[in-house]
């Protein structure tokens, strides 16, 4: 397999600081299931109530009422309308019970299986924390190891205590200098704790290809994102919901490109608000990365879990060849499909389509322009 | 958006401009070789042939491709297929300076408007087709010396051969330049580098196994002075007709070695390459079926 690195055009780096934005005046709480709602309209609701069965509110105010909207993958979702109040209210402080470091493997899973978060359940022998961002212009996970590099060092070191793992490893890129040094300057108080840093190849925040590139598939490695290790932190330390996410918001149509802290449920125009945008022509917004992302219409569009970015872009404008038959497609996939051979069959069997992870390296190296991405199609 | 925003730098026009470039060092070898070292000897007139090969092989290309646009596709010649003035460029440099110049663009311009209107770019390697039937046809009509009229020493060492100061193309005849071409074209992810590479390795393993058993060394003269290294590295690994898959370029190469290896040995031909990438080129899709997944 060849190992590609994209290629850096822009010049979109992120400011140094995370901008906060909790205080949208509304918020919406995509509801799954109606039949478990647990509050009525116009009710005042504290934040982490329950506001349906495993749905909890992310700030305090007024209930009011439904309405459609749309996630960060354009699927439409109904959502419990909340008049943010501001004040972040509790409805009963619960403070932690113990010392951080005094948590046992059970109480651990316990707290964690309240929330239906499993990702502790099935660890292997060895941990790997994967902090690599494929998308060289999107910079969330950069920031939340540089802003909350303790919180996360302690975390994992209580992981691999009680959880009894003889090998954790951090990972990284190389290139992320700031989030490096500042991991190498703390790193030194968690010997057990070793980092490993890898080049600027594309496709390693996925963890198959990276367990494929550090070890060897047949090993016991569990992965876990740097973002799940804040989810336990703050459940751990401060027995809260992680109720905020980073979201970069970038492009050549903004003037300062950073990331924002920004509640979840936010309205992601509202988001837009809170960066300097350019006028000079027209730019198109891109949700979720330059090389994943899509050309989507926010309007009615909030921030759900699965948004990571919003760039603004000019219409991109290119010339679509006939196959060159030069095979890098085939070269370059990180899962070993042959997508060339397979987009052109008249349905995608579906052990294929279910080993393509959609991360577009073959459109991108494609010298013809070909859309070669094997889920456009599903 | 169907294709991700960013695109990597791989484009036509970057694999034809390093194609093209890779020629450079060829042409300047062979200008030397046929103007410089022949301005004592030649008259003026005979010094213009080599320039007038590479005149006619950009001319014939880029006339048949605006041909094609204008009255077939009825477009404007703006954006062209550049495949058709490369191969056409490739057959020029590989014709001696010697060739009926006449009969050379007869036959290459029916020839190539045949495949273009026919597509057959797509089907067979075109270059060694077409070379095939310009060398079969000027030697028909007993129009195709190789050797150049102030060509005399034939008889010259391995070094010297390898250099390219032996009869052959006008502009082929170096390997040492065809290697330096070679290392300009690794440098486009698109170009299939495995292919040469595994045609030169298994063409050299032949032949020193035939060497050792048959104390035969000419063949290594034919090996050098032919078109073996030129036809590997420039017609074999064309992408539209050469295998994509790992397993299935190994078995395109050693197949195109191998023929070409048998057809020296039992038939003592300096054309043998163009044969067995013809030949081979006709089966590439069915050597990638095998691994496609």
């Amino acid at each position: 397999m060849r190992y590609v690195s994209i290629k850096n055009e822009y010049d979109l780096k992120v400011s140094t600081y995370v901008t906060e934005f909790i205080d949208s005046e509304y918020i919406y709480v995509p509801i799954n299931d109606f039949k478990t709602l647990k509050i009525k309209s116009n009710d005042y609701i504290y934040k982490e109530q329950e506001l349906a069965q495993d749905v909890y509110a992310p700030v305090s105010g007024n209930i009011l009422g439904i309405q459609d909207c749309v996630d960060a993958i354009d699927h439409k979702i109904q959502c419990l309308v909340i008049k943010n109040d501001g004040k972040e209210r509790f409805k009963e402080v619960s403070l932690h019970k113990q010392k951080f470091n005094e948590y046992q493997k059970e109480e651990i899973l316990n707290i964690l299986h309240k929330y239906n978060l499993y990702f502790l359940d099935n660890i292997e022998e060895n941990l790997v924390i994967n902090a690599i961002e494929d998308d060289i212009y999107v910079a969330n996970k950069v920031m939340l190891l540089e802003k909350k590099t303790d919180n996360i060092l302690q975390t994992v070191d209580l992981l691999r205590k009680t959880l009894d793992l003889p090998k954790v490893y951090i990972v990284l890129k190389n290139n992320d200098a700031n989030s490096v040094g500042k991991i190498i300057n703390n790193i030194g108080r968690y010997p057990q704790i070793k980092l490993k840093l890898v080049p600027n190849y594309y496709g390693l925040e996925d963890n198959v290809n990276l367990q494929n590139f550090l070890f060897n598939a047949e090993s016991n490695y569990s992965f876990l994102d740097v973002k799940d290790i804040i989810v336990i932190y703050n459940l751990l330390k401060k027995n809260r919901l992680t109720t905020k996410k980073y979201i970069t918001i970038s492009g050549l149509g903004v003037k300062k490109p950073k990331v924002i802290n920004v509640k979840l449920g936010t309205l992601v125009s509202d988001v837009l608000k809170k960066v300097e945008l350019k006028n000079d022509q027209e730019y198109k917004i891109i949700i979720n990365g330059l090389m994943k992302g899509k050309y989507l219409n926010i309007s009615k569009m909030i921030v759900t879990n699965d948004l990571e970015s919003i760039f603004l872009m000019p219409k991109d404008n290119y010339l679509v060849q006939p196959c060159l038959n030069c095979g890098l497609c085939y070269e370059c996939c990180p899962r070993n499909l042959n997508p060339k051979y397979l987009k052109n069959l008249p349905k995608i069997p579906k052990e294929y389509l279910e080993r393509c992870n959609g991360c577009n390296l073959c459109s991108y190296v494609c010298p013809a322009k070909i859309n070669l991405n094997l889920k456009e199609d599903c | 958006m169907k294709t991700p925003y960013l695109k990597s730098n791989n484009s036509y026009q970057s694999y034809f401009n390093r194609y093209y470039l890779a020629l450079i060092p060829l042409i300047f070898y062979g200008l030397y070789k046929n103007i410089i070292l022949n301005y004592q000897k030649a008259s003026f007139i005979y010094l213009l042939k080599p320039l007038l090969l590479i005149i006619i092989g950009l001319g014939i290309g880029l006339l048949v491709e605006y041909l094609y646009q204008k009255f077939y596709l009825k477009k404007p010649f703006k954006e062209y297929n550049r495949f058709i003035p490369l191969y056409s460029l490739i057959i020029c440099m590989v014709m001696p300076m010697d060739c009926n110049y006449l009969l050379l663009t007869l036959i290459l311009f029916v020839a190539i408007c045949f495949c273009k209107f026919f597509k057959l770019d797509t089907k067979v390697n075109v270059i060694s087709l077409l070379l095939l039937i310009l060398i079969v046809s000027l030697n028909l009509f007993n129009l195709n010396a190789y050797a150049s009229n102030y060509e005399t020493n034939l008889s010259l060492s391995y070094l010297n051969i390898f250099m390219g100061r032996s009869i052959g193309g006008t502009f082929t005849t170096s390997n040492f330049w065809c290697l330096v071409s070679f290392i300009i074209l690794t440098t486009t992810p698109v170009y299939k580098k495995d292919i040469p590479f595994y045609i030169i390795i298994t063409s050299i393993i032949l032949m020193v196994i035939y060497s050792l058993i048959s104390y035969d060394y000419n063949l290594w003269q034919l090996f050098l002075s032919g078109f073996t290294i030129f036809g590997a590295v420039f017609i074999a690994p064309q992408t539209l007709t050469s295998s994509y898959t790992k397993k299935g370029k190994i078995i395109y190469s050693v197949l195109i070695a191998l023929l070409n290896f048998i057809l020296m040995v039992f038939l003592h031909i300096y054309y043998g390459i163009f044969i067995a990438i013809f030949l081979v080129s006709l089966g590439n899709k069915i050597f990638d079926r095998k691994f496609v997944i």
